[in-house]
């Protein structure tokens, strides 16, 4: 039966960081206040000495562990492939930028990394070696538009299978599985002047599965201001949704997933996420064997709501979590 | 997304080499949600009340090092970091008058994994702060 553990990503308050309200001592206070004893941390972002983890850093964080009860237990690493202006970073480069992004991962006490697709199956059979010496379990993040069965992520399956190793794997997104508009993008475009009917031709398109191309000769046949553009852009893009998630593709893969990345965007007044099944979700994981984290991450961290979010987004998966164990369907 | 935040509050002002005003500075902060390899910026524009200033009288400077403008697309190992407030240098003879002027940023970047640059474009109305700042 799985054992599944509930973290923070420090990403849900990058507004706050950013515009100084909170420093990374408080990141990691208001993550500790949700009942939970780990977080995730992208090192980009928070690590200020990155790409290294010098002990002026080192020694912050591990004071504000200590003094909160919280531990780092994943680490986000981002693939600049483009890095260089002339051309793209060779395989072995990329391979070389993983490396150190484990190394820091590791110092940070971190036992999993996310790492981003434009590293090839290849490349990450390449780095097994190292994760297993680092002890860092280093997972292709599954992003929408991308599911578990999707021609890219089934190449890295059958690299990871192969491989048989227990350091490459999944890093799963639950953006992946959006079945419903994303709130907070339909209503942005809404706001920017696009109209109501547009918009709903747009996601019925993307529900059918319409090509791009149909959908955008549409679009200019009906002179769609841009802000529809920008919506469809999104729709078929990074928040994507579909009638029928993945579950099937989810299932398949979860003895290689070691993390989750508990996407939301949108906690509504029924207690649910906006857009994501949580309790279809939770159930295919509640029914494996899965023995890591989901890690919340809330995606709309720019409304400077990170805080409320996060607290309701943890309570519902609490809530939908003790559902299951007692014999429920996830929805309360 | 951060793009309010591109062009900073404070520090802009002149700048004096030898004695002579030789230009202006503006801090800028990186209109992403993390730090970003030098290398990583497609291209920083930059419009004084309406006037354009060309690249090649630009410098830009992390906490640490300062490169001409068109040595930034080969640093790959100097950080814009989240949050961090660098400098944009522009030559620009006496220097800029005294008093509030509208400043215009649009800084682009380069994200492998996005389908399209990233680009903040933010424009504030800031007074040139007095004193002037100098540097070898």
């Amino acid at each position: 039966m799985s054992k599944i553990k509930l973290g923070v990503s420090l990403y849900c308050f990058t507004k706050e960081y950013v515009d100084l309200t909170y420093s990374l001592e408080d990141c990691i206070e208001k993550a500790s206040e949700m009942g939970i004893d780990g977080y995730e941390i992208v090192g980009t972002q928070m690590v200020d000495s990155y790409p290294y983890v010098d002990d002026a850093f080192l020694g912050r964080i591990t004071k504000a562990n200590q003094q909160f009860g919280m531990k780092a237990i994943s680490y986000g690493a981002n693939m600049d492939r483009g890095m260089r202006c002339d051309r793209d970073l060779t395989e072995d480069e990329m391979v070389q930028m993983t490396i150190q992004d484990i190394r820091c991962a590791a110092a940070l006490g971190c036992h999993v990394m996310r790492a981003q697709f434009l590293l090839s199956p290849q490349a990450l059979v390449k780095v097994a070696p190292y994760a297993e010496e680092y002890q860092v379990k280093v997972g292709i993040e599954i992003h929408n538009p991308e599911t578990p069965s999707t021609p890219i992520m089934q190449a890295y399956y059958d690299a990871i299978v192969e491989s048989g190793s227990k350091y490459i794997g999944f890093v799963v997104d639950f953006g992946s599985f959006a079945n419903k508009p994303n709130k907070p993008n339909y209503d942005e475009a809404l706001a920017n002047g696009a109209p109501k009917e547009l918009l709903d031709f747009v996601a019925d398109c993307r529900m059918r599965d319409v090509s791009r191309e149909e959908v955008i000769q549409a679009l200019q046949e009906r002179n769609a201001p841009s802000a529809v553009y920008g919506a469809f852009e999104a729709m078929y893009g990074f928040l994507a949704f579909t009638n029928t998630p993945d579950y099937e593709g989810l299932k398949r893969i979860m003895p290689y997933v070691f993390h989750f990345h508990g996407k939301f965007h949108a906690m509504l007044d029924d207690g649910y996420e906006a857009s994501i099944p949580y309790p279809e979700l939770l159930k295919v994981i509640y029914e494996s064997e899965y023995e890591g984290y989901i890690v919340s991450e809330y995606e709309d961290h720019v409304s400077g709501k990170a805080l409320d979010m996060t607290i309701k987004h943890i309570a519902m998966e609490k809530r939908i979590l003790k559902n299951l164990e007692e014999g429920g369907n996830g929805y309360v | 997304m951060f793009e309010r935040y591109v062009v900073c509050e404070d520090g802009f002002k002149n700048t004096v080499k030898d004695g002579k005003v030789e230009g202006f500075q503006v801090k800028l902060r990186a209109p992403y949600y993390r730090g970003i390899a030098l290398s990583l910026i497609n291209a920083i524009d930059l419009e004084v009340d309406g006037v354009s200033y060309t690249h090649e009288d630009m410098e830009f400077e992390v906490e640490t090092g300062r490169f001409p403008y068109h040595e930034l697309a080969t640093v790959v190992n100097n950080r814009w970091e989240l949050g961090e407030k660098a400098i944009l240098y522009v030559k620009k003879p006496d220097g800029l008058t005294p008093g509030t002027h509208q400043v215009h940023a649009i800084v682009n970047l380069r994200i492998s994994y996005q389908p399209h640059p990233n680009i903040g474009d933010d424009t504030k109305t800031l007074a040139l702060e007095e004193g002037e700042c100098h540097h070898e």
